[in-house]
Protein backbone atom coordinates (compact mmCIF):
# COMPACT_ATOMS: atom_id res chain seq x y z
CA UNK A 1 0.00 0.00 0.00
CA UNK A 2 1.44 3.19 -1.00
CA UNK A 3 0.76 6.83 0.64
CA UNK A 4 0.27 9.58 -1.44
CA UNK A 5 -0.29 13.03 0.14
CA UNK A 6 -2.01 15.88 -1.60
CA UNK A 7 -2.42 18.81 -1.21
CA UNK A 8 -5.84 19.97 -0.22
CA UNK A 9 -7.42 22.28 -2.85
CA UNK A 10 -7.74 23.26 -7.08
CA UNK A 11 -3.91 21.49 -7.48
CA UNK A 12 -4.58 18.22 -5.95
CA UNK A 13 -8.04 18.04 -7.59
CA UNK A 14 -5.30 18.55 -10.64
CA UNK A 15 -2.96 16.11 -9.46
CA UNK A 16 -5.51 13.83 -8.38
CA UNK A 17 -6.62 13.63 -11.88
CA UNK A 18 -4.01 13.12 -13.18
CA UNK A 19 -2.94 9.80 -10.77
CA UNK A 20 -6.64 8.76 -11.85
CA UNK A 21 -5.51 8.79 -15.54
CA UNK A 22 -2.24 6.56 -15.04
CA UNK A 23 -4.70 4.27 -13.33
CA UNK A 24 -4.28 5.04 -9.85
CA UNK A 25 -7.77 5.81 -8.98
CA UNK A 26 -9.85 5.76 -6.41
CA UNK A 27 -13.60 5.38 -6.80
CA UNK A 28 -13.97 6.86 -2.90
CA UNK A 29 -12.40 10.29 -3.77
CA UNK A 30 -15.28 11.43 -6.30
CA UNK A 31 -17.82 11.37 -3.53
CA UNK A 32 -17.91 14.94 -1.70
CA UNK A 33 -17.60 14.19 1.98
CA UNK A 34 -14.99 15.28 4.27
CA UNK A 35 -12.71 12.68 4.96
CA UNK A 36 -9.29 12.99 4.47
CA UNK A 37 -8.28 9.46 3.95
CA UNK A 38 -9.44 7.67 1.11
CA UNK A 39 -7.98 3.95 -0.06
CA UNK A 40 -8.67 1.99 -2.60
CA UNK A 41 -7.56 -1.56 -1.86
CA UNK A 42 -7.88 -2.71 -5.22
CA UNK A 43 -5.26 0.08 -6.80
CA UNK A 44 -2.97 0.02 -3.59
CA UNK A 45 -2.92 3.39 -3.05
CA UNK A 46 -4.17 5.24 -0.22
CA UNK A 47 -4.87 9.20 -0.65
CA UNK A 48 -4.21 11.51 2.21
CA UNK A 49 -5.80 15.16 2.06
CA UNK A 50 -3.37 17.37 3.68
CA UNK A 51 -2.66 21.50 4.08
CA UNK A 52 -0.12 22.55 1.19
CA UNK A 53 2.55 23.17 2.86
CA UNK A 54 2.55 20.10 5.50
CA UNK A 55 3.00 17.84 2.03
CA UNK A 56 6.63 17.77 2.38
CA UNK A 57 6.53 17.37 6.03
CA UNK A 58 4.14 14.16 5.72
CA UNK A 59 6.84 12.98 3.31
CA UNK A 60 9.65 13.17 4.89
CA UNK A 61 8.76 11.65 8.30
CA UNK A 62 7.46 8.99 6.50
CA UNK A 63 3.85 9.36 6.87
CA UNK A 64 3.03 9.58 3.37
CA UNK A 65 5.75 7.60 1.08
CA UNK A 66 4.83 9.79 -1.95
CA UNK A 67 3.54 13.66 -2.69
CA UNK A 68 2.68 16.64 -4.70
CA UNK A 69 3.66 19.45 -3.24
CA UNK A 70 4.91 23.19 -4.73
CA UNK A 71 8.63 24.43 -4.89
CA UNK A 72 8.26 27.51 -3.34
CA UNK A 73 7.03 25.27 -0.35
CA UNK A 74 9.91 22.87 -1.03
CA UNK A 75 12.68 25.75 -0.93
CA UNK A 76 10.88 27.25 2.31
CA UNK A 77 10.91 23.87 4.15
CA UNK A 78 14.41 22.71 2.81
CA UNK A 79 12.96 19.04 3.76
CA UNK A 80 14.93 15.83 3.06
CA UNK A 81 13.33 14.06 0.30
CA UNK A 82 13.53 12.95 -2.92
CA UNK A 83 12.47 15.35 -5.50
CA UNK A 84 11.51 13.23 -8.68
CA UNK A 85 9.12 15.33 -11.04
CA UNK A 86 8.39 18.69 -12.09
CA UNK A 87 4.83 18.11 -12.70
CA UNK A 88 4.40 21.49 -15.07
CA UNK A 89 0.94 22.47 -12.97
CA UNK A 90 0.41 25.01 -10.88
CA UNK A 91 3.15 27.36 -12.65
CA UNK A 92 3.87 30.52 -10.68
CA UNK A 93 7.16 32.52 -9.59
CA UNK A 94 8.46 33.56 -6.20
CA UNK A 95 9.25 37.04 -6.52
CA UNK A 96 9.62 40.22 -4.39
CA UNK A 97 6.88 43.09 -5.07
CA UNK A 98 6.31 45.95 -3.53
CA UNK A 99 3.79 49.45 -4.50
CA UNK A 100 4.33 51.17 -7.49
CA UNK A 101 6.51 54.08 -6.47
CA UNK A 102 8.54 52.86 -3.88
CA UNK A 103 12.35 53.00 -4.42
CA UNK A 104 14.71 51.20 -2.56
CA UNK A 105 17.11 53.12 0.44
CA UNK A 106 19.87 51.22 0.67
CA UNK A 107 21.09 53.19 3.98
CA UNK A 108 18.79 51.26 5.86
CA UNK A 109 17.78 47.48 6.07
CA UNK A 110 14.79 46.34 4.05
CA UNK A 111 11.93 45.22 5.70
CA UNK A 112 10.29 42.38 4.22
CA UNK A 113 7.31 40.61 4.85
CA UNK A 114 6.69 36.88 3.98
CA UNK A 115 5.43 33.42 4.50
CA UNK A 116 8.51 32.76 3.11
CA UNK A 117 11.13 33.76 5.80
CA UNK A 118 13.96 31.38 4.69
CA UNK A 119 13.57 31.95 1.08
CA UNK A 120 13.71 35.13 1.74
CA UNK A 121 16.23 35.23 3.90
CA UNK A 122 18.50 33.43 1.51
CA UNK A 123 18.12 35.73 -1.04
CA UNK A 124 19.01 38.81 0.58
CA UNK A 125 21.97 37.06 2.17
CA UNK A 126 23.25 36.18 -1.00
CA UNK A 127 23.23 39.91 -1.71
CA UNK A 128 24.63 40.89 1.61
CA UNK A 129 21.71 42.92 2.28
CA UNK A 130 20.48 43.07 5.62
CA UNK A 131 16.81 43.06 6.33
CA UNK A 132 14.05 42.59 8.89
CA UNK A 133 11.68 39.88 8.61
CA UNK A 134 8.14 39.80 8.77
CA UNK A 135 6.61 36.60 8.89
CA UNK A 136 2.76 36.86 7.72
CA UNK A 137 0.33 33.96 6.95
CA UNK A 138 -2.07 35.67 4.39
CA UNK A 139 -2.90 38.65 2.54
CA UNK A 140 0.95 39.74 2.80
CA UNK A 141 -0.25 42.51 -0.39
CA UNK A 142 -1.50 44.60 2.38
CA UNK A 143 1.70 44.91 4.06
CA UNK A 144 3.47 47.63 1.55
CA UNK A 145 0.24 49.07 1.63
CA UNK A 146 0.00 49.95 5.17
CA UNK A 147 3.81 50.85 5.57
CA UNK A 148 4.75 48.01 7.51
CA UNK A 149 7.08 46.29 5.25
CA UNK A 150 9.15 47.91 2.25
CA UNK A 151 8.64 44.94 0.29
CA UNK A 152 6.75 41.65 0.12
CA UNK A 153 8.60 38.45 -0.87
CA UNK A 154 5.34 36.00 -2.35
CA UNK A 155 4.17 33.69 -4.90
CA UNK A 156 2.69 35.62 -8.40
CA UNK A 157 0.89 33.41 -10.96
CA UNK A 158 -0.70 36.12 -13.08
CA UNK A 159 -0.16 39.42 -11.28
CA UNK A 160 -3.90 39.98 -10.88
CA UNK A 161 -3.92 40.92 -7.27
CA UNK A 162 -0.81 42.68 -7.39
CA UNK A 163 -1.64 45.15 -9.78
CA UNK A 164 -5.48 45.32 -7.98
CA UNK A 165 -3.56 46.64 -5.00
CA UNK A 166 -1.33 48.93 -6.69
CA UNK A 167 1.69 46.62 -6.43
CA UNK A 168 3.96 45.06 -9.00
CA UNK A 169 6.99 42.59 -9.19
CA UNK A 170 10.10 44.47 -8.32
CA UNK A 171 12.40 41.40 -8.59
CA UNK A 172 11.62 37.61 -10.12
CA UNK A 173 13.24 35.26 -7.74
CA UNK A 174 12.72 31.59 -8.55
CA UNK A 175 10.27 29.77 -11.04
CA UNK A 176 7.69 27.24 -9.33
CA UNK A 177 5.81 24.58 -10.21
CA UNK A 178 4.13 21.31 -8.66
CA UNK A 179 6.98 18.40 -7.91
CA UNK A 180 6.67 14.48 -6.74
CA UNK A 181 8.16 13.96 -3.97
CA UNK A 182 9.40 10.79 -1.79
CA UNK A 183 10.46 9.80 1.12
CA UNK A 184 14.06 8.74 0.54
CA UNK A 185 13.39 5.31 3.03
CA UNK A 186 9.97 4.50 1.16
CA UNK A 187 11.44 5.07 -2.15
CA UNK A 188 14.49 2.46 -1.07
CA UNK A 189 11.84 -0.46 -0.48
CA UNK A 190 9.00 0.63 -3.36
CA UNK A 191 11.40 1.69 -5.99
CA UNK A 192 9.51 -0.22 -8.75
CA UNK A 193 6.13 0.99 -7.97
CA UNK A 194 7.48 4.86 -7.42
CA UNK A 195 9.90 4.60 -10.34
CA UNK A 196 6.34 2.99 -12.32
CA UNK A 197 4.67 6.26 -11.27
CA UNK A 198 7.18 8.76 -11.71
CA UNK A 199 7.64 7.65 -15.24
CA UNK A 200 4.06 7.38 -16.65
CA UNK A 201 3.09 10.98 -14.88
CA UNK A 202 6.49 11.91 -16.91
CA UNK A 203 5.20 10.96 -19.96
CA UNK A 204 1.57 12.49 -19.29
CA UNK A 205 3.71 15.84 -18.96
CA UNK A 206 5.53 15.82 -22.00
CA UNK A 207 2.35 15.05 -23.81
CA UNK A 208 0.80 18.36 -22.83
CA UNK B 1 15.00 -14.73 38.72
CA UNK B 2 17.05 -15.77 35.74
CA UNK B 3 17.79 -13.05 33.34
CA UNK B 4 16.66 -14.07 29.68
CA UNK B 5 16.46 -12.02 26.52
CA UNK B 6 12.86 -11.40 27.46
CA UNK B 7 13.97 -9.09 30.26
CA UNK B 8 15.98 -6.93 27.41
CA UNK B 9 13.65 -4.45 25.19
CA UNK B 10 13.81 -5.24 21.92
CA UNK B 11 16.56 -1.99 21.40
CA UNK B 12 18.63 -3.18 24.70
CA UNK B 13 18.62 -7.17 22.85
CA UNK B 14 19.76 -4.62 19.52
CA UNK B 15 22.84 -3.05 21.09
CA UNK B 16 23.56 -6.43 22.59
CA UNK B 17 23.69 -8.23 19.48
CA UNK B 18 25.59 -5.75 17.66
CA UNK B 19 28.11 -5.56 20.61
CA UNK B 20 28.31 -9.31 19.74
CA UNK B 21 28.75 -8.55 16.16
CA UNK B 22 31.81 -6.38 16.34
CA UNK B 23 33.83 -7.84 18.88
CA UNK B 24 33.27 -11.40 16.94
CA UNK B 25 35.22 -9.40 13.90
CA UNK B 26 37.93 -8.34 16.40
CA UNK B 27 36.62 -5.06 16.99
CA UNK B 28 36.93 -3.32 20.66
CA UNK B 29 35.09 -1.60 22.70
CA UNK B 30 36.08 2.07 22.84
CA UNK B 31 34.81 4.29 25.56
CA UNK B 32 34.78 8.16 26.54
CA UNK B 33 34.32 11.32 28.15
CA UNK B 34 31.00 13.31 27.35
CA UNK B 35 32.54 15.89 27.80
CA UNK B 36 35.31 18.06 25.30
CA UNK B 37 37.28 21.35 24.46
CA UNK B 38 35.20 22.43 21.89
CA UNK B 39 37.73 23.68 19.59
CA UNK B 40 38.27 20.10 18.11
CA UNK B 41 34.80 20.76 16.44
CA UNK B 42 35.16 24.09 15.57
CA UNK B 43 37.13 23.31 12.32
CA UNK B 44 35.25 20.28 11.58
CA UNK B 45 31.56 21.93 12.19
CA UNK B 46 30.62 20.59 8.51
CA UNK B 47 31.46 17.21 9.24
CA UNK B 48 27.86 17.02 11.38
CA UNK B 49 25.87 17.76 8.67
CA UNK B 50 25.31 21.43 10.17
CA UNK B 51 24.17 20.15 13.24
CA UNK B 52 24.63 22.35 16.11
CA UNK B 53 27.26 21.70 19.11
CA UNK B 54 25.74 22.51 22.44
CA UNK B 55 28.39 23.84 24.39
CA UNK B 56 29.17 25.22 27.72
CA UNK B 57 31.42 26.93 29.79
CA UNK B 58 34.01 25.20 32.85
CA UNK B 59 35.56 26.18 36.01
CA UNK B 60 38.32 28.00 34.31
CA UNK B 61 35.87 29.61 31.72
CA UNK B 62 37.31 26.98 28.66
CA UNK B 63 34.35 26.31 26.25
CA UNK B 64 33.63 22.59 26.41
CA UNK B 65 30.94 20.63 23.59
CA UNK B 66 29.23 17.82 24.92
CA UNK B 67 30.35 15.51 22.54
CA UNK B 68 28.51 15.85 19.56
CA UNK B 69 30.23 13.09 17.59
CA UNK B 70 32.29 9.84 18.41
CA UNK B 71 34.59 9.29 15.25
CA UNK B 72 36.67 13.02 15.36
CA UNK B 73 37.40 12.20 19.19
CA UNK B 74 38.63 8.91 18.23
CA UNK B 75 40.49 9.73 15.14
CA UNK B 76 42.06 13.25 17.42
CA UNK B 77 43.10 11.30 19.73
CA UNK B 78 44.85 8.12 17.30
CA UNK B 79 48.65 8.11 17.37
CA UNK B 80 50.22 8.88 14.05
CA UNK B 81 52.46 5.91 14.57
CA UNK B 82 49.53 3.24 15.12
CA UNK B 83 48.91 1.43 11.92
CA UNK B 84 45.68 -0.35 12.57
CA UNK B 85 42.80 0.14 15.31
CA UNK B 86 39.69 -2.09 14.96
CA UNK B 87 37.28 -0.28 17.68
CA UNK B 88 33.37 -0.08 18.29
CA UNK B 89 31.50 2.42 20.11
CA UNK B 90 28.23 2.40 21.95
CA UNK B 91 27.97 6.00 22.75
CA UNK B 92 25.21 9.28 23.31
CA UNK B 93 25.79 12.22 21.58
CA UNK B 94 24.33 15.62 22.14
CA UNK B 95 23.27 17.64 18.97
CA UNK B 96 21.62 20.87 18.81
CA UNK B 97 18.52 20.70 15.73
CA UNK B 98 17.35 23.38 13.44
CA UNK B 99 14.57 24.77 12.90
CA UNK B 100 13.76 25.17 16.76
CA UNK B 101 17.48 24.36 18.15
CA UNK B 102 15.94 21.70 20.45
CA UNK B 103 18.62 19.69 22.55
CA UNK B 104 18.53 16.25 21.38
CA UNK B 105 20.52 12.97 22.75
CA UNK B 106 21.12 10.54 19.99
CA UNK B 107 22.05 6.90 20.67
CA UNK B 108 24.78 6.04 18.15
CA UNK B 109 26.81 2.32 17.99
CA UNK B 110 29.10 2.71 14.95
CA UNK B 111 32.71 0.89 14.10
CA UNK B 112 35.85 2.51 13.22
CA UNK B 113 38.68 0.53 10.83
CA UNK B 114 41.82 2.84 10.90
CA UNK B 115 44.39 1.59 8.98
CA UNK B 116 42.35 0.22 6.69
CA UNK B 117 43.55 0.39 3.34
CA UNK B 118 43.56 -3.16 0.94
CA UNK B 119 40.11 -4.10 -0.66
CA UNK B 120 39.54 -6.29 2.24
CA UNK B 121 38.61 -3.85 4.43
CA UNK B 122 35.78 -2.26 2.14
CA UNK B 123 34.64 -5.97 2.01
CA UNK B 124 34.40 -6.51 5.77
CA UNK B 125 32.75 -2.75 6.28
CA UNK B 126 30.09 -3.24 4.17
CA UNK B 127 29.86 -6.81 5.36
CA UNK B 128 29.18 -5.59 8.67
CA UNK B 129 27.46 -2.93 7.56
CA UNK B 130 24.85 -5.61 6.26
CA UNK B 131 24.93 -7.81 9.28
CA UNK B 132 24.04 -4.82 11.37
CA UNK B 133 20.91 -3.44 9.18
CA UNK B 134 20.01 -7.21 9.35
CA UNK B 135 20.44 -7.17 12.94
CA UNK B 136 17.70 -4.50 13.34
CA UNK B 137 15.67 -5.86 10.60
CA UNK B 138 15.85 -8.38 8.55
CA UNK B 139 14.05 -6.65 5.66
CA UNK B 140 16.87 -4.12 5.13
CA UNK B 141 18.68 -1.89 2.76
CA UNK B 142 22.05 -1.12 2.03
CA UNK B 143 22.76 1.92 -0.49
CA UNK B 144 26.59 1.66 -1.32
CA UNK B 145 28.03 4.50 -3.69
CA UNK B 146 31.63 5.65 -4.53
CA UNK B 147 32.64 9.47 -4.22
CA UNK B 148 35.44 9.09 -7.41
CA UNK B 149 32.02 9.20 -9.80
CA UNK B 150 31.35 12.54 -8.11
CA UNK B 151 34.71 13.34 -8.79
CA UNK B 152 33.52 14.42 -11.91
CA UNK B 153 31.13 17.31 -10.45
CA UNK B 154 33.31 18.02 -7.70
CA UNK B 155 37.10 18.44 -9.37
CA UNK B 156 35.60 19.64 -12.55
CA UNK B 157 37.76 23.19 -13.23
CA UNK B 158 34.81 24.18 -15.60
CA UNK B 159 32.04 24.81 -12.82
CA UNK B 160 32.11 27.33 -10.30
CA UNK B 161 31.79 25.98 -6.31
CA UNK B 162 28.07 27.33 -6.55
CA UNK B 163 27.76 25.28 -9.58
CA UNK B 164 29.47 22.29 -8.08
CA UNK B 165 26.93 22.83 -4.96
CA UNK B 166 23.95 23.02 -6.75
CA UNK B 167 24.51 20.06 -8.86
CA UNK B 168 25.04 18.15 -5.71
CA UNK B 169 21.92 19.10 -3.72
CA UNK B 170 20.16 17.94 -7.18
CA UNK B 171 21.53 14.91 -7.40
CA UNK B 172 21.18 14.15 -3.64
CA UNK B 173 17.40 14.80 -4.22
CA UNK B 174 17.16 12.74 -7.17
CA UNK B 175 16.31 15.72 -9.13
CA UNK B 176 17.13 14.83 -13.04
CA UNK B 177 14.60 17.96 -14.15
CA UNK B 178 16.61 20.83 -11.94
CA UNK B 179 19.87 18.69 -12.74
CA UNK B 180 19.28 19.25 -16.55
CA UNK B 181 18.93 22.78 -16.13
CA UNK B 182 22.23 23.32 -14.29
CA UNK B 183 23.77 21.61 -17.18
CA UNK B 184 22.35 22.93 -19.48
CA UNK B 185 23.10 26.73 -18.35
CA UNK B 186 27.18 25.37 -17.97
CA UNK B 187 29.74 25.09 -20.37
CA UNK B 188 30.33 21.39 -20.10
CA UNK B 189 30.69 18.75 -23.11
CA UNK B 190 27.57 16.47 -23.77
CA UNK B 191 29.63 13.46 -22.53
CA UNK B 192 30.39 15.00 -19.43
CA UNK B 193 26.72 16.55 -19.11
CA UNK B 194 24.72 13.23 -20.14
CA UNK B 195 27.12 11.23 -17.49
CA UNK B 196 26.22 13.83 -14.93
CA UNK B 197 22.24 13.50 -15.40
CA UNK B 198 22.47 9.72 -15.92
CA UNK B 199 23.59 9.49 -12.37
CA UNK B 200 20.52 11.30 -11.28
CA UNK B 201 18.34 7.85 -12.12
CA UNK B 202 21.36 5.44 -11.53
CA UNK B 203 19.92 3.39 -8.44
CA UNK B 204 19.03 -0.45 -7.70
CA UNK B 205 20.21 -4.00 -7.52
CA UNK B 206 23.96 -3.72 -7.44
CA UNK B 207 25.58 -5.07 -10.02
CA UNK B 208 23.24 -4.41 -12.75
CA UNK B 209 23.38 -0.61 -11.70
CA UNK B 210 27.25 -1.15 -12.02
CA UNK B 211 27.08 -2.37 -15.18
CA UNK B 212 25.18 0.74 -16.46
CA UNK B 213 27.12 2.93 -14.55
CA UNK B 214 30.36 1.51 -16.52
CA UNK B 215 28.91 3.23 -19.20
CA UNK B 216 28.93 7.14 -18.20
CA UNK B 217 32.60 7.05 -17.14
CA UNK B 218 34.18 9.71 -18.40
CA UNK B 219 37.12 10.49 -15.83
CA UNK B 220 40.04 7.99 -15.32
CA UNK B 221 38.64 8.83 -11.27
CA UNK B 222 35.30 6.93 -12.70
CA UNK B 223 37.06 4.09 -14.25
CA UNK B 224 39.10 3.67 -10.90
CA UNK B 225 35.44 3.85 -9.10
CA UNK B 226 34.12 1.40 -10.94
CA UNK B 227 37.06 -1.53 -10.51
CA UNK B 228 36.34 -0.65 -6.84
CA UNK B 229 32.99 -1.21 -6.78
CA UNK B 230 33.41 -4.32 -8.91
CA UNK B 231 36.08 -5.84 -6.31
CA UNK B 232 34.07 -4.67 -3.86
CA UNK B 233 30.75 -7.16 -5.47
CA UNK B 234 33.05 -9.93 -5.88
CA UNK B 235 34.09 -10.29 -2.52
CA UNK B 236 30.58 -9.95 -1.05
CA UNK B 237 29.36 -12.25 -3.99
CA UNK B 238 29.32 -15.32 -2.08
CA UNK B 239 27.74 -14.12 1.00
CA UNK B 240 24.11 -13.92 2.38
CA UNK B 241 24.42 -9.82 1.90
CA UNK B 242 24.55 -9.77 -1.86
CA UNK B 243 21.30 -9.79 -2.48
CA UNK B 244 20.94 -6.40 0.36
CA UNK B 245 23.13 -4.17 -1.37
CA UNK B 246 22.26 -1.60 -3.63
CA UNK B 247 24.19 0.62 -5.72
CA UNK B 248 23.00 4.30 -5.92
CA UNK B 249 24.45 7.26 -6.73
CA UNK B 250 22.28 9.78 -4.69
CA UNK B 251 24.01 8.49 -1.71
CA UNK B 252 26.34 11.32 -1.38
CA UNK B 253 28.60 12.99 2.10
CA UNK B 254 30.59 15.62 2.16
CA UNK B 255 33.32 15.83 -0.36
CA UNK B 256 35.97 17.56 2.09
CA UNK B 257 35.89 14.57 5.10
CA UNK B 258 34.76 11.66 2.60
CA UNK B 259 36.45 9.79 -0.27
CA UNK B 260 35.98 6.53 -2.07
CA UNK B 261 32.99 4.03 -1.25
CA UNK B 262 29.68 6.04 0.85
CA UNK B 263 27.43 3.56 2.39
CA UNK B 264 23.86 4.80 3.71
CA UNK B 265 21.43 1.67 5.29
CA UNK B 266 17.71 2.15 5.51
CA UNK B 267 15.56 -0.55 7.11
CA UNK B 268 11.60 -0.86 5.96
CA UNK B 269 9.27 1.38 8.71
CA UNK B 270 11.86 3.99 9.60
CA UNK B 271 11.36 7.01 7.18
CA UNK B 272 15.22 8.59 7.49
CA UNK B 273 18.89 5.94 7.31
CA UNK B 274 19.62 4.38 9.97
CA UNK B 275 22.96 3.89 9.04
CA UNK B 276 25.96 6.36 7.27
CA UNK B 277 29.67 5.84 6.49
CA UNK B 278 32.05 5.02 4.06
CA UNK B 279 36.06 5.91 3.55
CA UNK B 280 37.22 8.97 5.10
CA UNK B 281 41.12 9.30 4.48
CA UNK B 282 39.98 13.17 4.18
CA UNK B 283 39.18 13.64 7.44
CA UNK B 284 42.16 11.52 8.77
CA UNK B 285 44.17 14.47 6.46
CA UNK B 286 42.42 17.06 8.03
CA UNK B 287 44.00 16.00 11.36
CA UNK B 288 47.33 15.15 10.01
CA UNK B 289 46.84 11.64 10.76
CA UNK B 290 48.83 9.28 7.71
CA UNK B 291 46.66 6.32 7.64
CA UNK B 292 43.46 5.35 5.78
CA UNK B 293 40.26 5.18 7.39
CA UNK B 294 37.01 3.16 7.00
CA UNK B 295 33.77 3.09 9.30
CA UNK B 296 29.99 3.65 10.13
CA UNK B 297 27.89 4.80 12.78
CA UNK B 298 24.12 3.20 13.49
CA UNK B 299 21.60 5.64 14.46
CA UNK B 300 19.72 3.76 17.09
CA UNK B 301 17.40 6.80 18.19
CA UNK B 302 15.96 6.53 14.80
CA UNK B 303 14.58 3.15 15.67
CA UNK B 304 13.23 3.94 19.06
CA UNK B 305 9.71 4.00 17.86
CA UNK B 306 10.06 1.33 15.31
CA UNK B 307 10.50 -0.65 18.82
CA UNK B 308 8.47 0.60 21.19
CA UNK B 309 6.16 -2.56 22.30
CA UNK B 310 3.06 -2.27 24.17
CA UNK B 311 2.83 -5.04 26.25
CA UNK B 312 -0.98 -6.18 27.03
CA UNK B 313 -0.16 -5.65 30.89
CA UNK B 314 2.11 -3.23 32.86
CA UNK B 315 2.63 -6.29 35.18
CA UNK B 316 1.62 -10.38 35.84
CA UNK B 317 0.39 -9.37 39.47
CA UNK B 318 -0.50 -6.86 41.59
CA UNK B 319 -0.86 -7.46 45.32
CA UNK B 320 -2.78 -5.42 47.32
CA UNK B 321 -2.40 -5.78 51.17
CA UNK B 322 -3.91 -3.29 53.87
CA UNK B 323 -1.79 -1.52 56.26
CA UNK B 324 -2.88 -3.05 59.19
CA UNK B 325 -1.03 -6.18 57.87
CA UNK B 326 2.66 -7.66 59.65
CA UNK B 327 5.13 -6.09 57.22
CA UNK B 328 7.28 -9.66 57.03
CA UNK B 329 3.79 -11.12 56.23
CA UNK B 330 3.75 -9.16 53.40
CA UNK B 331 6.86 -9.40 52.23
CA UNK B 332 6.75 -13.01 52.13
CA UNK B 333 3.60 -13.23 50.03
CA UNK B 334 5.11 -10.65 47.52
CA UNK B 335 8.42 -12.74 47.60
CA UNK B 336 5.80 -15.83 46.73
CA UNK B 337 3.96 -14.09 43.72
CA UNK B 338 7.55 -13.32 42.43
CA UNK B 339 8.52 -16.53 41.42
CA UNK B 340 5.75 -16.76 39.19
CA UNK B 341 6.10 -13.37 37.07
CA UNK B 342 6.28 -9.97 38.07
CA UNK B 343 4.85 -8.39 40.94
CA UNK B 344 3.76 -4.51 42.21
CA UNK B 345 2.78 -4.67 45.62
CA UNK B 346 0.47 -1.46 46.77
CA UNK B 347 -2.28 -0.67 48.97
CA UNK B 348 -4.49 0.25 46.46
CA UNK B 349 -4.67 -0.20 42.31
CA UNK B 350 -2.66 2.54 40.19
CA UNK B 351 -4.55 4.84 38.00
CA UNK B 352 -4.52 3.62 34.43
CA UNK B 353 -2.11 0.63 35.19
CA UNK B 354 -3.18 -3.10 34.18
CA UNK B 355 -1.92 -6.28 35.93
CA UNK B 356 -2.59 -9.63 34.66
CA UNK B 357 -3.98 -11.33 37.67
CA UNK B 358 -5.36 -8.32 40.68
CA UNK B 359 -4.74 -10.33 44.01
CA UNK B 360 -5.60 -9.27 47.60
CA UNK B 361 -3.55 -10.71 50.35
CA UNK B 362 -6.13 -12.26 53.41
CA UNK B 363 -4.81 -12.29 56.61
CA UNK B 364 -4.85 -16.13 56.35
CA UNK B 365 -1.95 -15.65 53.53
CA UNK B 366 -4.25 -16.65 50.90
CA UNK B 367 -4.52 -14.56 47.70
CA UNK B 368 -7.90 -13.81 46.65
CA UNK B 369 -8.44 -12.62 43.19
CA UNK B 370 -9.95 -9.73 42.64
CA UNK B 371 -11.99 -8.32 39.63
CA UNK B 372 -10.39 -4.69 38.29
CA UNK B 373 -13.20 -2.35 38.41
Amino acid sequence: MLNIALPKGRLGDKVYSLFASIGYDCTAMKEDNRKLVFTSEEKGVSYLLVKPSDVAIYVEHGAADIGIVGKDTLLEGKNDVYELLDLQLGICNLAVATKNDWKEDLSLPLRVATKYPNVAKEYYSKQSRQIEIIKLNGSIELAPILGLSDVIVDIVETGTTLKENDLRVYEYIVPSSARLIANKSAYQFNSNQIDDICNQLKDKVELK
Amino acid sequence: MEITSSNFNKEELVTQNLRHLFSNYGYSRYTMGKFEPYDIYLANKAFLDDEKIITFTDGTGKLMALKPDVTISIIKNLPATQKSLKVYYSENVFRMRAPNSEYHEIAQMGVEYIGANSCYSEAEIVYLASLSLKTINEDYLLNVSHMGFLSVILENKDLTREQQNEMIEALKAKNSHTLKTLLEKSSLSDEISNSILAMASLNGYYLETLEKAKQICVTAQMEKAYDELLTLYKALENTEVKNYLRLDFSIINDNDYYNGIVLKGFVRGVPKPVLAGGRYDKLMTRFNKPQCALGFALYLGELSRMFAQKNEFDVDSLLLYNENQDVAFVMSAVRILCENGSVRAETFIPNAYTAKNIYSLQDDGTFKEVKPC
